[in-house]
C-alpha cells in the first residue's frame, strides 16, 4: 500500500511535467498552425478574389456572385482577425514569460554580485585586521603616565616597568618617604619667587606640581660628578636612602628659588642654576601673604643650615648621587 | 401602359440604388475594419519591438555581468591562496 502511495506520489510529478510538457508542444504547435495559416491566407483572399472577379463577369446571376462575396468577406475577415488576436496573444505571452525569465536571472545575478560584494567586503576586513595585529602599539615610559604620587623608577625607556616590578618593598618604602618628604616641603617653604609674583588662583597648585618636580636643571654636583653612575636605580635607592644623612626636609632647597640658597651656587660655582618655568610657577602657587614672613625666615636659616652641612659633604659621592636623583625629580 | 412601365423603372432603379447605397455601406464596412486590423497591427508590431529591444538589453547587460562574474570567479579560482 505505502509502495503504491509512494509510486503514486513519485509518478505525480512525473505526469505533472509530462503534461506540462505536452501542453507547452501543443501550445507550440498550435502558434505554429496559425502562423501558417496567416501566411495562407494570403494567396487564399488572392484567389478567391480571382475567382469571384471572373464569376462576376462570365455568370449571370451577378447578385448572387455578389452575396457570395460579401459573405467570403466576412467570413475571411473574421478569421483573419480571429488569427492576428490569437497569434499576437500568443507572441504577447511569449515575450512576458522571457521578460520574466530575464528578470528572475537578474534577480540571481544581483543576489551572486552581492554575495561576491559581501565575500570581498569580508576579505578586506581580515586582512585589515591581520595587517593591524601586525603593527606594535608605542610603549611611553611610564613616568610619563603616572599619576602625581607614585613611585617613578627606571631612566631608560622600558626599564619602567621591569625596574618597578623588580623592587623590593624596602626601596618602594625608601622612596615614597623620599617623594613625601619633597612634597611636604615644597608645601611648607615658599620662596622667593612667590613674592615676586603672587599666584592667580590655588588651582596652579596642582598644576604645576608634577612639572616642577619633573623639571630638570643642569646642577654643579652633577656636572662634576664622575661618569660613573649608578646603573641600577632600584640600587642606587636603597644605598641612598639607608646611608644618607640628610634629613627629609632637605630636597625642598633643590626645588627652592635661586634667591633661597645663594650660597650652594656660588660657592660651587661651576655651573650656574637657572630657575626653570616650572619652579617659577610652583612658587607662584603660594599666596602671597604677609604673615609668612617669619616662616621664610625660619626656612632661610634653615636652609643655610642645610647648606652648610651639604657644603661639608660635597665631595662625597652620595651625596652628587642624592643631588643626581634630586634633579631627575 | 406606359405609366406602368414607367413605374416599374423607377421601382427597378430605386432597389438598385439602394443596393448600391447597401454596397457602399459593406464595402465601407469592411474597409474601417480593416483598417482599424492595420491600426492594430502597428501598434501590435510597436509594442513587440520596444518589448523585444528592452529585453535584448536586459540580456546584454545581463551578459556582461555574467561575464564579470566569470572573470571573477575565474580569477578568485587561480589564486587559491586568497582564501588562505
Amino acid at each position: 500500500m505505502e509502495t503504491m502511495f509512494s509510486a503514486s506520489s513519485v509518478s505525480v510529478p512525473r505526469e505533472a511535467a509530462s503534461t506540462f510538457d505536452e501542453l507547452s508542444m501543443q501550445q507550440s504547435l498550435l502558434f505554429s498552425d496559425s502562423l501558417k495559416d496567416l501566411r495562407n491566407l494570403r494567396s487564399q483572399l488572392y484567389s478567391a478574389a480571382e475567382y469571384f472577379e471572373l464569376s462576376y463577369t462570365n455568370d449571370d446571376q451577378k447578385h448572387m456572385v455578389v452575396e457570395t462575396l460579401k459573405d467570403y468577406a466576412i467570413k475571411a475577415f473574421v478569421n483573419t482577425v480571429d488569427h492576428l488576436g490569437s497569434v499576437s496573444y500568443k507572441v504577447n505571452g511569449l515575450l512576458d514569460e522571457k521578460v520574466e525569465e530575464v528578470s528572475g536571472t537578474e534577480l540571481r545575478v544581483s543576489c551572486i554580485e552581492q554575495r561576491l560584494r559581501t565575500c570581498q567586503e569580508h576579505f578586506d576586513r581580515e586582512g585589515l585586521a591581520q595587517q593591524s595585529l601586525i603593527i606594535t602599539a608605542p610603549k611611553y615610559h611610564k613616568r610619563y603616565i603616572l599619576p602625581a604620587g607614585e613611585s617613578m623608577l627606571g631612566s631608560g625607556p622600558g626599564q619602567a616597568i621591569a625596574n618597578n616590578e623588580g623592587l623590593s618593598d624596602h626601596n618602594e618604602s625608601n622612596d615614597s618617604k623620599l617623594f613625601q618628604a619633597v612634597r611636604s616641603t615644597m608645601r611648607d617653604s615658599p620662596s622667593s619667587a612667590t613674592r615676586r609674583a603672587p599666584s592667580p588662583s590655588p588651582s596652579l597648585k596642582s598644576r604645576y606640581r608634577s612639572p616642577s618636580r619633573r623639571a630638570r636643571s643642569p646642577s654643579p654636583s652633577r656636572k662634576a660628578r664622575s661618569p660613573s653612575p649608578s646603573p641600577r636605580p632600584g640600587k642606587f635607592f636603597s644605598e641612598k636612602r639607608a646611608v644618607s644623612p640628610l634629613p627629609t626636609s632637605n630636597p625642598l632647597l633643590r626645588s627652592g628659588s635661586l634667591a633661597s640658597r645663594p650660597a650652594i651656587s656660588n660657592s660651587l660655582s661651576t655651573v650656574k642654576r637657572y630657575p626653570s618655568a616650572p619652579r617659577k610657577s610652583l612658587s607662584m602657587r603660594m599666596p602671597a601673604e604677609k604673615d609668612e614672613k617669619k616662616e621664610d625666615e625660619e626656612n632661610t636659616s634653615r636652609s643655610k643650615r642645610f647648606l652648610k652641612a651639604l657644603l661639608s659633604r660635597r665631595k662625597s659621592q652620595r651625596d652628587d648621587m642624592l643631588y643626581s636623583y634630586l634633579d631627575e625629580y | 401602359m406606359a405609366r406602368a412601365g414607367g413605374i416599374t423603372n423607377a421601382v427597378n432603379v430605386g432597389i438598385a440604388v439602394q443596393a448600391d447605397w447597401e454596397n457602399r455601406e459593406f464595402i465601407s464596412h469592411i474597409s474601417l475594419n480593416i483598417r482599424r486590423l492595420f491600426d492594430f497591427l502597428l501598434h501590435f508590431e510597436a509594442t513587440t519591438k520596444s518589448k523585444l529591444a528592452s529585453l535584448n538589453e536586459k540580456l546584454d547587460t545581463l551578459e556582461r555581468r555574467l561575464e564579470l562574474l566569470e572573470v571573477q570567479v575565474g580569477t578568485a579560482s587561480d589564486n587559491p591562496s586568497i582564501f588562505t
